[in-house]
């Protein structure tokens, strides 16, 4: 009995696309390239990479290879008590003045290093240039890490790229599609050629171009994976974050994407008080804690009395925290409820205890013991993360902010809407807040009539600082037609006016927005609206037109549920239907501005699969790989992974260039670091 | 044909480039370049361009690759060669194919060579970014006067291009700001005015006792009186000058209304000075805005006063504790 389910379980997992192999990858690339400089060395790194390699590497590896110290690169002097020294960034310019000033200090002060520079993820002309027109080309030795995909869970996957929207739409910088496109390539060259690359998008399309186009016709040299479609993927769904810029500006409402939004994740972490990191034994006499004792139950010390100064960084993820997977993907009201339950239920197993009577019981209990004292550790966590995020929720920006964009989006009473937002302005809210409900107001209604969009500007810029100018002027630039008057004047530029955003007619033809029926449901989610309590994300429904085409006119879960009750049993699924690019929704998708793409990639005549219809067999497990050209929320994942649990036989690989939230994109966009936090009054 | 008996000889392992290469070698440059055609690897057929001088052909082969450093290979290296005047002519003139390039060129420059990026705006009469190049520019440098007139420069910028009118009397009231906030870092001494924004720069006058300056401020720019009123009570609710906050709330009838102020003190820690606003509150608001500073019993009066028996109960069912309950029920008992 037991074989037989682990042989059916051991095929399913056979077919997935084992996300781990992309770790393994980069992590022997990083050792690979430490290897190639022999001897103890200085690292010294770029902080951006600091977070994806934390996600791929941990510190013990870097000392296994010759690493003695870490250093910031950063302005100023370096010393180093090795003379090998090893610097790992992004080819990014200042980055490269540091280092040539550093070579150039050195050599003043004739301290005699050898340098290496790994630049992530290929070498660069330009460094090249810069360090020879700095005289220091020669002393230094230039290889690259080529670091790509980095899994964040077992079905997501990130180029961890910071600034991907805005090196694409406001600087014009393909880099970042030539990148991912390698990437891909690598995905190929692990399970074969994606058969179908489906996409929408002028990026994606461009992006779908590079990557079909990278296999000649004919080659001797190129492994076998790379000549034939593969059997684990059927497909390749490329979205740009372009086609979809109205899910990123709301808020999202799911508990990982609430926390991104008020406290802020960086590469999968966040910083909390340490406090709530710390485990609650009685052998850590922790000192901030009012008469710790030996309790097993969940501390009920206010999180207002703790020492709130020492916060630490965590890592959010499943593999230690056996509650996250839980928690993360809900929306954000139902997870005091599930903490309750949670609570009750390890309680109930500590009450087991007193209960045990012979050896072998007891025994049993403390081998579980370990797990135990991980759930409660999660538990308490979880517990003082949401108690953080209640009172944020509760402010009366929060409410007013969320109130407009309800509003916006049934494109109800949309100039008191734009009141609302100079009186949110008015009263001293974040500077993103308001920029995102200003852009999302354009976006839905078509634009915002010039004579409110010039005062509304004039406040944001008085309000929060001149120097905002220039993001003002990006958003309404003809790349990206965020923020943008209507009508548009003669002398607008003609492709503004091809950028308009059909919403009202997506609205319908999508089913974006679900009432939000409290009958008693709230258990079952019956819709990807779930993630913003009523807004069904556009870029989920696209891709829902692809996969899972039951999904968006309606929901197939409703129907199936009369009369079976409310669980939905695996039998009771449907077989994921195969794919055929966008058929059936043709007219909705060629009505948003960008290209459409659906290419079939046959590989090279004579090596296709033996198996030709493999989608059709019943049993068969597929995965579907998605990949956000821009970044995705965590709210899109949520969606996603809901979209996924629809039918049998179909699993999503979400990859991405990084992952962003609207005030992330702002951010970047205006260049201007803003500190993250909701519950702030006046500005700068 | 020479394509055709390759392919059939089997494999696209050939490298065209070095075929191409030796064929322009020998004077045959127009088979050369229809060899290149061919060459699926894409720096070997640009460079071989360059060599060959076929200028826009390499940039724009390179663009078609969309590998973004062989992009930054060929406009390094024609940067190198060409006039200024012929580089830029090349890229302007390249059209939507070469804009990819164009990009990129000023993405390197704007890291590594503001003078050129500076150079190519201005001819090719792109104001807005030059006015904006200005910006950045202003927001690096130190010296105030540099910095001012740095934004001066923007505001001229913005002036020569006729549909950024906005642009450049936005630029006009930086440029004001600027000077006033020198002027005020001169009288003040120890304080940085210098680059904050509107609201920043009257919200310092304000914590430091220039409440006057506040207000031509507020006038010179024609701030809206309710963010003018939010920013004061925020302001002198941190300075703790309550007398100040009163003798502002009269001033004129509040247009933030006043339910505002005492939520705003409450929320601060200052409960007490909230109560004195609640009278001026809305008559239906004000039993909720006594229960938010803590007065239950004023709150239980109004309910008596006004004869809403409801609202007392309702008092009554949230007694935060024993005294509070108490002491509603005593006023409840007058009500019957």
């Amino acid at each position: 009995m037991a074989s037989e389910l682990d042989h059916a379980t051991s095929q399913f997992t056979e077919s997935l696309v084992d996300v781990s192999l992309l770790k393994e990858i980069a992590r022997k690339g990083l050792v690979d390239s430490l290897n190639s400089v022999n001897g103890a060395k200085t690292l010294v790194l770029d902080a951006s990479l600091a977070g994806p390699l934390g996600l791929v590497t941990e510190v013990s590896l870097l000392k296994h290879h010759g690493v003695d110290k870490m250093f910031w690169l950063e302005p100023g002097a370096l010393s180093s008590t090795t003379t090998n020294i090893v610097y790992l960034c992004r080819p990014t310019i200042p980055y490269v003045r540091i280092i040539a000033d550093h070579i150039k200090q050195h050599a003043k002060e004739s301290r005699k290093y050898t340098y290496t520079l790994l630049l992530v993820p290929r070498t660069s002309t330009v460094v090249t240039q810069i360090l020879e027109e700095e005289g220091v080309l020669g002393d230094i030795s230039i290889s690259s890490y080529n670091l790509q995909f980095i899994p964040l869970a077992d079905d997501v996957v990130s180029l961890e790229y910071d600034n991907a929207f805005k090196n694409l739409w406001v600087d014009g910088d393909e880099t970042v599609i030539y990148d991912s496109t390698q990437a891909l390539v690598t995905l190929q060259k692990l399970h074969g050629l994606f058969p179908r690359v489906v996409g929408k998008g002028d990026a994606a399309a461009r992006l779908a171009t590079l990557l079909t186009r990278e296999i000649p016709k004919a080659s001797n040299t190129l492994p076998d994976t790379l000549l034939t479609p593969s059997e684990k993927i059927d497909s390749l769904i490329i979205l740009d974050r372009r086609v979809d810029m109205v899910t990123p500006f709301l808020t999202q409402l799911t508990y990982e994407g609430l926390i991104d939004e008020l406290i802020g994740i960086r590469n999968s972490h966040v910083e909390l008080p340490a406090v709530l990191l710390s485990p609650p034994t009685s052998q850590t006499a922790n000192p901030n804690v009012a008469g710790s004792s030996t309790s097993t139950l969940p501390s009920n010390v206010p999180i207002s009395t703790l020492k709130k100064d020492a916060k630490k960084k965590h890592h959010l993820t499943t593999s230690t925290d056996p509650l996250l997977e839980e928690l993360r993907d809900i929306n954000f009201s139902s997870v005091g409820k599930r903490l309750n339950a949670v609570a009750r239920r390890l309680d109930e197993d500590y009450k087991v205890n007193l209960q045990s009577k012979t050896v072998a019981q007891l025994r049993d209990f403390v081998g579980k013991l370990g797990g135990l004292q991980t759930e409660h550790q999660a538990l308490r966590l979880h517990t003082g993360l949401s108690e953080l995020l209640v009172p944020l929720t509760r402010t009366e920006q929060f409410n007013k902010s969320l109130e407009i964009q309800q509003n916006l989006l049934a494109s109800y009473e949309v100039s008191a809407q734009l009141t609302a937002i100079e009186e949110l302005i008015a009263e001293g809210a974040d500077m993103q807040m308001i920029v995102r409900l200003l852009c999302l107001a354009s976006i839905t209604a078509g634009g915002i009539k010039a004579k409110f969009l010039e005062n509304l500007k004039r406040e944001i810029l008085q309000a929060y600082g001149y120097n905002y100018l220039p993001l003002l002027l990006s958003l309404s630039s003809p790349s990206l037609g965020l923020l943008v008057p209507n009508p548009l004047p003669s002398s607008a530029s003609p492709s503004i006016s091809n950028l308009k955003y059909p919403f009202t007619t997506l609205r319908k033809s999508l089913r974006l927005l679900i009432d939000d029926t409290p009958e008693g449901i709230d258990d079952v989610e019956n819709d990807i609206s779930f993630t913003y309590s009523g807004y069904a994300p556009i870029s989920v429904r696209l891709i829902q037109c692809v996969a899972q085409k039951g999904g968006v006119i309606s929901n197939p879960v409703e129907k199936a549920a009369n009369g079976s009750g409310s669980k939905q049993t695996p039998q009771g699924k449907m077989q994921a239907h195969p794919i055929m690019g966008w058929k059936g929704f043709e007219d909705v998708v060629a009505s948003i501005p960008g290209e459409t793409v659906d290419i079939v990639q046959k590989g090279v005549a004579g090596r296709s699969p033996a198996i030709a219809s493999l989608l059709h067999a019943p049993d068969k497990s597929t995965t579907t790989v998605l990949f956000f050209l821009g970044g995705c929320t965590y709210t899109e994942i949520a969606a996603l992974r809901w979209v996924g649990r629809q039918n049998r036989g179909r699993r999503f690989l979400i990859a991405t260039t990084g992952i962003v939230s609207g005030a992330s994109i702002i951010e970047s966009i205006s260049g201007v670091k803003q500190p993250l936090g909701g519950s702030r009054t006046a500005m700068i | 044909m020479i394509v055709q008996k390759f392919e059939q000889l089997g494999g696209g392992d050939v490298s065209y480039a070095d075929i191409a290469k030796k064929a322009w070698e020998a004077g045959r440059s127009w088979l050369a370049t229809k060899l290149l055609d061919h060459e699926p690897k894409a720096s070997d057929q640009v460079l071989l361009l360059l060599t060959m001088k076929e200028d826009r052909l390499a940039l724009e082969k390179a663009v078609d690759s969309g590998d973004t450093d062989l992009i930054y290979h060929v406009l390094l290296h024609l940067y190198k060669r060409l006039t200024i005047g012929n580089f830029f002519q090349l890229i302007e003139s390249g059209g939507p194919r070469l804009i990819s390039a164009s990009r990129l060129l000023e993405v390197y420059a704007r890291e590594q060579n503001r003078e050129m990026l500076r150079d190519f705006y201005y001819s090719d009469d792109r104001w807005v970014e030059s006015a904006i190049l200005s910006l950045e520019e202003a927001s690096r440098l130190r010296d105030q006067n540099s910095r001012l007139a740095a934004v001066k420069a923007a505001q001229k910028f913005f002036s020569d291009d006729k549909d950024r009118a906005f642009e450049a009397r936005i630029m006009d009231e930086s440029v004001r700001l600027l000077t006033i906030q020198q002027q005020l870092e001169k009288e003040m001494g120890k304080i940085e005015f210098f680059g904050t924004s509107v609201n920043e720069t009257m919200r310092l006058c304000i914590l430091n006792g220039l409440s006057k300056r506040a207000d031509k401020v507020k006038s010179d720019f024609r701030v809206p009186d309710k963010r003018f009123w939010y920013l004061k009570l925020h302001a002198l609710t941190t300075l703790g000058d309550f007398e100040a906050l009163e003798a502002f709330s009269k001033s004129k009838r509040s247009p933030i209304g006043y339910e505002v102020f005492v939520r705003h003190l409450v929320d601060t820690g200052h409960p007490r000075e909230a109560v004195a606003y609640v009278p001026r509150c809305d008559g239906p608001k004000r039993a909720e805005m006594y229960v938010l500073c803590g007065e239950w019993r004023l709150a239980g009066n109004i309910c008596k006063e006004r004869g809403d028996k409801k609202g007392l109960e309702d008092l009554r069912k949230k007694a935060p504790n024993s005294m509070v309950a108490r002491e509603l029920d005593q006023i409840l008992v007058g009500m019957k």
